[in-house]
């Protein structure tokens, strides 16, 4: 299992990459994060919507809601541009790190995972 | 059960509803991420039920969802808004709890009015001996400087006995002023030489009897009653001046404007007027000392000079009360009174082969803790106090034991509800809430309730306990403090249990019906309650039985004599002088309703309250052995049915018999050591010569209430027509009321201006137990509370049990057994229940009330029967209680009981 600490960091580039490829919604977010991860990542709900709610503050997202056959109504999020400059910035840090840890474990580490 | 997706959903979303963070717009997120998840897990084949179990334990707990989203909204800091925001929400929840109490309250009305009714009782209880308690421990406080006013009391100690009085010499008090600085003031009060005080407001009024006090001028400087009418510093200025109390001016003048009026005014063979100079409120119950007339003591030392001078160290009759200067303490005063006692009566004390010492009491400890000779009027005991705070308590912890179980049982009915909360995720600490919320409410209409029923029971209670309480006392802020007070500890007490109890049932235990309140535990703390309930009532039960006999015992005992039929009618000083005793006797005795007459000093069964030892030297003492004195005449012995034991009666026609003829009772022979008492010479203190010889022993008879062993008296032959107080009237059984009608003509004529009254001696022996017959009746009342309050419990007990076990008594039904076989099974668990606390209980009781009983000279022993009876008591009621229930599962139809569920 991942540590704690490194899902709390992988979250909001999660988030923002996913939903860079269209909106989407809370369960179906968690889903793909399962499906990428085959599992070994696991959010909580009560984690993921806080987040979601905190990015849209931020103005990063934008909430939209959407009636649904049965039950209560959903609620869609997607990027904002200002989401999508912050998805740039995310990027750019996550490989700078990711580029100096391979410096150290040597390129062919990267083809091979535990 | 049924799994219902839509109704646990509901329940769900409920819980969080009232979550201080997250809004609507959240929830409905939530439940849509809910219903997604779910619906997801059935599609690969995840039962419903446990598909919702899993998505909402992801969302997380109430706590978790609060602590999340709250990071987000709330950031680190906390805004004033939220707060706001916390306080809506808090008082929300609170509304919200106490709905649901209500509603589950009203669903259950039978239950939780037992519940409610056991508790206010106990409560009640508690109230009024809190009052009670109060009451008894606030004598004397209202004087303003009660916390610096002593008095002195005086230990005399001769030929190896010590005795104490509360009365001490005149002249103490101007000593005490003169010598010692620290003595700010002294104040002396008398009750007026115990002669009868008569008087009439004009001459053509009948007299009447008033009690009488005489005091220092200072009177109300010291002693905090307001005067309604003339003023404080000259009332009792000059002699001749009285004081009226309120009601005994409305008594005697119809109204209260009556400064300067006349009072007519007779003391012993003295006939005087006298003015008023005040009028004060009545003496309030909780004062030591009480009187309707106050006159300053200039007025008997002009009367009667001699004993009454401030320079007399010889005679007793003044109650010294010293009120200290600030900083000084009362171990202070004391030490030096020693060298006072050695410096005033030192020659005294020489001469009389007798030791003083005095004492400092506190003011306010007086009426519990000081049980001296002569004191004013009987005091309470602190034993007493204590001993009924003691019950009380027990009492509300039966009615908290009740409260508690009930409320326990109450809720197993509910555990479904509880374990539906628990599986949506209800936080145990709502739950914990919740269930304190219910017991804050059920409590508070118990609180409610017991204040009603306090109130309500206040004059009977009044009467009970010879005490004053008003009804506004209990509104007073400190009692409302302390009743708050004790609501919360109770609440939290009552409620914690069921509440901690409950919240910790596990969710499947109860959606599976595994019925909760099985479990062996637990059935051993309610088994255990209810022993301690029965452990207390039969305790009480018995107890009070015990109390009851040992009055009787002491009102029927054998006092020596024979009390019944004795009648005692005074001899007014008028009569003292114009008639003789042998005249007033042979006009008694002319009635063949009237079997003997005699005159006496003193009646058995009076109370006195000056000192009335002195001191003689009996043959073969050298020192001097203070003693009761009695004058009696030669009739006392047959009409009071005394014997002769050793030697003669009194012989009337002997005249050495008048000066130099004594009588002892058994108890002096022994005190004296002497085995021939006949003929055995007692000897004047002063000049040791002989007074006299004894002539005749008479047998031990009670003078005083049984309490007391019998105390060594000397008799005299009556020799003064002052001697003379009382005449004792032996009746023949027959038409008493005759013989009754007959006396008062002839008082009438002996005394014409006086009322006619009388006494039967058995009547005022019957006064002396007043006390304990107070605590009889307390007692009573206490046994009844907790046996009434333990059957409540039991009702309710009895009444989950049945329901526990309606299925198997429809089997047995089913199978033959008899209604009578039924009622016995569901009875036979609680009657061991009462015998396990009978088996406690006796024992316990044996002991407690052993030690009462060693405060008596004369007393019962305890037999097995009154703990027989007790527990007899105890297991009819509750069987009787059970009962109800028993039968009724005994007869239900086995049909629909097999149906339940």
């Amino acid at each position: 299992m991942i540590s704690k600490a490194l899902v709390a960091a992988s979250l909001k580039p999660f988030i923002l990459s996913i939903l860079a490829d269209g909106e989407s919604y809370g369960y179906e977010i968690i889903q793909r994060v399962q499906d990428l991860t085959d599992g070994r990542l696991q959010w909580t709900t009560g984690t993921l919507y806080p987040l979601l709610h905190s990015l849209e503050t931020k103005g990063l997202l934008e909430g939209m809601w959407r009636e649904a056959e049965i039950g209560p109504r959903r609620k869609y999020y997607r990027l904002t541009s200002k989401g999508y400059g912050a998805l740039a910035t995310e990027k750019q840090q996550w490989l700078s790190v990711h580029e100096a840890l391979l410096k150290l474990w040597g390129p062919d580490q990267a083809l091979s995972s535990a | 059960m049924q799994f219902n997706l839509e109704t646990a959903l509901a329940a769900w979303r409920r819980t969080l509803t009232y979550n201080r963070v997250i809004n609507g717009d959240d929830l409905d997120e939530l439940e849509r991420h809910v219903r997604d998840q779910v619906e997801a897990l059935s599609r690969i084949g995840v039962p419903k039920d446990e598909a919702f179990h899993r998505a909402v334990r992801e969302v997380g707990s109430y706590d978790d969802v609060e602590r999340e989203y709250g990071k987000v909204y709330w950031g680190k800091v906390r805004h004033g808004h939220q707060l706001k925001a916390e306080i809506v929400w808090r008082v929300s929840m609170l509304k919200n709890h106490l709905k649901i109490a209500w509603r589950s309250m009203l669903r259950q009305k039978g239950y939780t009015f037992i519940n409610v009714a056991g508790l206010a009782l106990g409560i009640a209880c508690t109230l009024l001996m809190l009052l009670y308690v109060r009451f008894e421990l606030g004598y004397d406080r209202f004087h303003e400087k009660a916390d610096r006013t002593y008095r002195v009391w005086m230990e005399q100690t001769g030929e190896g006995t010590t005795s104490q009085h509360a009365v001490s010499p005149p002249a103490l008090a101007p000593a005490l002023r003169r010598d010692f600085p620290e003595v700010q003031q002294t104040v002396r009060l008398g009750s007026g030489g115990g002669g009868e005080h008569l008087i009439r407001p004009s001459p053509d009024a009948p007299y009447e009897q008033i009690t009488v006090a005489y005091a220092d001028p200072n009177f109300f400087d010291v002693f905090d009653f307001p005067l309604l009418a003339g003023s404080s510093e000259t009332a009792l200025a000059e002699p001749y001046s009285v004081v009226l109390t309120e009601s005994a001016a409305q008594r005697y003048f119809g109204k209260l404007d009556v400064i300067g009026r006349a009072l007519e005014v007779r003391l012993r063979d003295n006939v005087r007027d006298v003015t008023v100079t005040g009028i004060i409120e009545d003496i309030p119950a909780q004062s030591h000392f009480s009187f309707e007339m106050l006159g300053p003591i200039a007025t008997i030392q002009r009367e009667f000079p001699g004993p009454t001078n401030d320079d007399s160290w010889r005679y007793f009759w003044a109650y010294t009360y010293v009120v200290l200067a600030d900083g000084f303490e009362a171990v202070d005063l004391e030490g030096r009174l020693p060298a006072l006692a050695e410096h005033y009566m030192g020659d005294q004390m020489a001469q009389r082969g007798i030791r003083f010492a005095y004492h400092v009491q506190p003011l306010t400890d007086i009426h519990l803790h000081s049980h001296l000779e002569s004191e004013w009027q009987p005091n309470g005991q602190m034993a007493y106090v204590l001993t009924f705070s003691i019950v009380a308590l027990l009492v509300l912890l039966v009615a908290i034991i009740n409260f508690v179980n009930l409320a326990t049982a109450r809720s197993a009915k509910r555990a479904r509800e509880v374990g539906i909360r628990k599986v949506v995720g209800a936080a145990r600490t709502q739950l914990v809430r919740r269930f304190l919320a219910e017991s804050m409410l059920l409590t508070g209409i118990a609180f409610v309730m017991a204040i009603a029923i306090a109130l309500l029971a206040l004059p009977l209670f009044n009467r009970l306990t010879d005490a004053e309480l008003a009804p506004r006392i209990l509104l007073e802020p400190g009692m409302l403090m302390i009743i708050v007070t004790c609501f919360m500890v109770v609440s939290m007490l009552a409620g914690s249990y069921p509440a901690l109890f409950l919240s910790g049932f596990r969710p499947i235990d109860v959606l599976k019906s595994r019925i909760i309140g099985r479990s062996p535990r637990e059935a051993w703390v309610r088994r255990g309650l209810v022993v301690t309930q029965f452990v207390i009532s039969i305790g009480l039960i018995s107890g009070t039985c015990g109390i009851y006999i040992q009055l009787r015992f002491m009102k029927t005992a054998d006092y020596g004599f024979d009390k019944e039929l004795i009648v005692a009618l005074p001899n007014y000083s008028s009569m003292q002088q114009a008639l003789s005793s042998e005249t007033v006797k042979e006009q008694l005795l002319s009635h063949p309703g009237i079997e003997r007459v005699s005159a006496i000093q003193r009646l058995p069964g009076d109370e006195n309250r000056i000192l009335t030892n002195a001191a003689v030297i009996p043959e073969g003492f050298t020192n001097n052995i203070p003693i009761m004195w009695h004058f009696i005449d030669p009739d006392y012995v047959p009409t009071l049915g005394l014997e002769l034991t050793a030697g003669r009666n009194f012989d009337p026609d002997l005249a050495t018999d008048v000066d130099d003829a004594f009588l002892i009772n058994e108890a002096a022979a022994r005190r004296f050591g002497w085995d021939q008492p006949v003929g055995k010479k007692l000897l004047n203190p002063v000049d040791r010569e002989a007074m006299g010889a004894v002539v005749g022993v008479i047998n031990d008879f009670h003078v005083q209430s049984l309490h007391d062993a019998v105390a060594p008296i000397v008799f005299l032959p009556v020799s003064r027509p002052g001697h003379v107080r009382h005449y004792a009237v032996r009746l023949a059984s027959g038409d008493v009321q005759e013989t009754l009608r007959f006396l008062e003509t002839k008082w009438k004529q002996f005394a014409p201006d006086r009322a006619f009254t009388y006494t039967f001696l058995d009547d005022s022996f019957d006064a002396l137990y007043r006390l304990d017959e107070r605590m009889g009746r307390l007692s009573s009342g206490l046994a009844v509370m907790a046996i009434l309050i333990a059957c409540l419990g039991l009702f309710g007990m009895a009444a989950f049990t049945a329901e526990q076990r309606t299925k198997e008594m429809g089997v047995r039904k089913v199978l033959g057994a008899s209604v009578y076989s039924i009622v016995l099974l569901l009875s036979k668990n609680f009657a061991a229940l009462v015998l396990v606390g009978f088996i406690i209980a006796a024992p316990l009781t044996y002991v407690i009330m052993n030690r009462w009983l060693a405060d008596f000279a004369h007393r019962i022993s305890l037999g097995p029967g009154i703990f027989l009876l007790a527990g007899a008591v105890a297991l009819a009621v509750a069987m009787g209680t059970v009962s109800y229930h028993a039968l009724k599962a005994a007869l239900a139809d086995p049909v629909s009981s097999l149906r339940y569920e």
